[in-house]
């Protein structure tokens, strides 16, 4: 069936072949052949290569892109680009696509007609075996792209700007994401499927793994996780919504292995107790460091060791009068980063805050003294630290200080002003603004989250934004309340310093962007589950030594 | 070597024989509320208007916009499962149908067929297109461009919205991937309420399967 499924996709998929050059003989062109690095869309004719030898128009505009955004680095692993741009003249009929490698000569051509977003913008989602082809051959290479539109067969055309944009190797591939959204389910008024996802990278999309009132989650709500480096555990504070305290001072830490999210390790406590809010694994999973109640609480999350128990703990004095938020463990387990505040805004965010770092003995369970790496100030405050693959840098989030326009105080949350900033782990040097990544202030740029994988001087950095994704998710035409955060990740080369080490970032494309996500956290793999039917892991997929792969297309 | 633009010699019209083009320039453009062709139906609407079994609960009737296992390598647009449970005979509910209809969100947030208002759509659409298959068996399935409050001719004048046209494109589908085409020539419109629905009848089935999967992928208007 599959055979016949390919041949019927190459009849409405005319992949011919391009030559990528212009062949004029004695003032006349060939016919342009589109052989191995062309594809010609449905909707498209035949001869649309032939469009493109036209005189360059002298009225009207030309296409602008507007995604993927110039300079971005792309991941080689991710299989799905979606470009879009303003169409232009609004007579353009077919438009060319061409990512090259200038100085390689290495270019692909994709002849689509415009599929219409906005008012006047357009798409095409690179995709499958030519793009494929692409990312391999311009890996390493500055590309660029640029859309010509072209008006008819005799007609003429316009260019755009050129966006550049790298590929690159990324190691990424199969390496485990969990993150934070919501599926809407349309028919009888059901309400959304909403909870943590996961996939292995790579996959086009993500399956739901721990969601609320099932057997992997009995309580109305897990957003709050965190996942051992190793993806072997998962913990979150599971909470009901209905009747709780609105400063979210509710909860209680679960524990599971991600092979059977059903069967915790830490269950649930009674209702009413309050013993979690925000949480750090040790990378093999068997320590959970809870944030709550003004403490610092280390448990056991090991299977047949003392589970659940309480091994140690901080309390508010012992971190300098500050209470600890947003911990993470650092890649070797011997430090923990967090966020100190004196000025608490709930269980979940705060008002002020420094960037520390605490030495841990996880053997000996035993925590040193606080030591601030970026301070607070009058003006500024940090919070949602993460440890860079080496543990040599740290990225967080600034804001500063202040009421919002409605005389409330800012705070960490959902802070439109925060925005992405790196310095080094022992707090020596300058904190560094990630300025490509964040994308200006003023679009909630927060939350990052460094891939534990490094390829080269490069790590990823990804991070949840309110953002335009390009036209599809115009949230800059949007008021602040009806913007929609999503997932996004820029590419970190320390070696750029103090030059703004990131890259604009790229848009993940696993995602529903019309729903929100969040709190996206890196593993080193999915593990299969063993708790349901079949294979344990989502379809696409492959199980291979306990661990889900994507299956090649 | 010229760069002037011919493909065979000929000066094509509209050509001058210095090789400049007389253009006109670009046509105003549409409406900015206006969709222009082509376009993605998932891009500007969403399936919300369900009517038929079981009043719809997601027991009969679940959308999963992720359940695509392997579609066809050329869409771009999104790919649904649908996974239909009809309601047996004579149990509450039972409708011995059920059906999606694409429309925009309501103002207010409505959904239900009749209560939500069209989207004003550029002229000249020549077709609908979209991929079709099942995941087990074969059956027709009934898709339609237009037909909000208005499918088969069945208008409800109490309500206040619907498609001035309905096109129908029954086709029996089974298991392999199908590309649908719905002709719209000559069909003339301007809001449109829903530019793709489908709907499934059991109540004719001798024997109706326990459960029905619909896979559609790529819907576009051309």
């Amino acid at each position: 069936m599959r055979s016949s499924r390919a041949a019927l996709g190459l009849l409405f998929l005319a992949l011919l072949a391009c030559r990528n050059e212009d062949a004029y003989l004695g003032g006349s062109h060939e016919a342009y052949r589109c052989q191995t690095r062309c594809e010609l869309a449905q909707g498209v004719p035949s001869d649309a290569g032939d469009w493109f030898f036209n005189p360059v128009a002298e009225l009207g505009e030309a296409p602008q892109i507007v995604y993927p955004l110039s300079g971005a680095v792309h991941p080689r692993d991710l299989s799905q680009l979606t470009v879009q741009f303003r169409r232009g003249r609004s007579d353009f009929q077919v438009f060319r696509m061409r990512v090259e490698a200038v100085d390689s000569g290495v270019g692909y051509d994709f002849f689509t007609p415009c599929l219409a977003i906005h008012a006047d913008g357009c798409r095409y989602m690179l995709q499958g075996a030519l793009w494929n082809n692409a990312r391999a051959e311009l890996l390493g290479k500055a590309a660029r792209l640029t859309v010509t539109g072209a008006t008819a067969l005799h007609g003429v055309l316009k260019t755009s700007a050129a966006v550049a944009l790298d590929v690159v190797e990324s190691s990424l591939g199969n390496k485990g994401f969990y993150y934070w959204t919501t599926v809407p389910r349309y028919s009888g008024n059901a309400e959304p499927e909403t909870g943590i996802y996961r996939l292995p990278f790579g996959a086009d999309q993500a399956e739901p793994f721990i969601m609320p009132s099932t057997k992997t989650n009995g309580r109305q709500c897990g957003a709050c996780h965190s996942v051992s480096r190793d993806g072997s555990t998962i913990a979150f504070t599971a909470r009901d919504i209905d009747g709780g305290p609105a400063d979210q001072r509710s909860g209680s830490l679960v524990t599971t292995l991600t092979a059977r999210p059903e069967n915790h390790l830490i269950e649930t406590t009674t209702p009413g107790t309050y013993d979690s809010s925000m949480m750090a694994l040790s990378g093999d999973g068997k320590r959970v460091l809870v944030a709550y109640d003004e403490q610092l609480v280390l448990r056991s999350s090991e299977s047949g060791f003392r589970t659940g128990e309480v091994i140690a703990s901080l309390t508010k004095a012992e971190l300098g009068g500050k209470i600890g938020y947003f911990p993470e463990f650092s890649p070797a387990d011997d430090a923990v980063v967090l966020t100190l505040s004196d000025t608490p805004d709930s269980a979940i965010a705060v008002q002020a805050g420094d960037i520390a770092v605490i030495d841990v003995d996880l053997a000996g369970s035993t925590f040193g003294k606080p030591r601030i790496v970026v301070p607070g100030t009058d003006d500024l405050f940090h919070f949602y630290p993460t440890w860079s693959p080496r543990g040599d840098y740290i990225a967080f989030a600034s804001a500063p200080r202040g009421a919002n326009p409605d005389g409330t105080k800012r705070k960490s949350y959902d802070q439109k002003l925060a925005r992405l900033r790196l310095v080094r782990s022992d707090g020596t040097g300058d904190v560094y603004e990630l300025a490509n990544a964040t994308q200006r202030e003023g679009k909630w740029s927060t939350y990052p989250k460094f891939a534990p994988f490094q390829s080269g001087s490069i790590s990823f950095l990804t991070f949840n934004s309110k953002m335009s994704y390009g036209l599809i998710q115009d949230n800059d035409a949007k008021a602040d309340s009806d913007r929609v955060a999503q997932l996004w990740m820029s590419a970190v080369d320390p070696t750029k310093l103090p030059a703004d080490p990131s890259s604009p970032p790229i848009w993940l494309p696993f995602q529903d962007a019309t729903q929100p996500g969040h709190l996206g956290l890196w593993t080193n793999d999915v593990k299969c589950r063993t708790d349901v039917p079949g294979t344990g892991c989502a379809f696409g997929q492959k199980c291979v030594q306990d661990v889900c792969v994507v299956e090649p297309k | 070597m010229s760069l002037g633009c011919s493909s065979g010699g000929e000066l094509p019209v509209g050509v001058t024989q210095g090789g400049g083009v007389a253009d006109p320039g670009p046509p105003s453009e549409p409406a900015p509320n206006v969709i222009r062709l082509p376009f993605l139906v998932d891009d500007h609407f969403v399936p919300n208007g369900c009517f038929g079994d079981g009043y719809c609960t997601p027991a009969v009737l679940d959308v999963d916009s992720r359940g695509c296992i392997d579609p066809p390598a050329a869409v771009q647009g999104v790919c649904r499962r649908y996974t239909y449970t009809p309601v047996t005979v004579g149990a509450p509910g039972y409708e011995g149908y059920v059906g999606i209809l694409f429309q925009d969100v309501g103002p207010n947030g409505e959904s239900a067929i009749g209560k939500v208002p069209g989207v004003p759509v550029q002229a000249g659409a020549k077709r609908v297109t979209f991929w079709a298959w099942l995941g087990a068996g074969s059956l027709e399935v009934n898709f339609r461009a237009g037909g909000a409050n208005n499918w088969d001719g069945v208008t409800d004048d109490k309500l206040p919205y619907r498609d001035t046209f309905g096109v129908p494109g029954d086709v029996m589908l089974d298991t392999e991937y199908r590309q649908v085409v719905i002709d719209l020539t000559g069909v003339t419109y301007h809001d449109v309420v829903s530019p793709f629905g489908w709907a499934i009848q059991t109540k004719e089935l001798a024997d109706p399967p326990a459960s029905i999967e619909l896979y559609v992928a790529d819907v576009r208007w051309e």
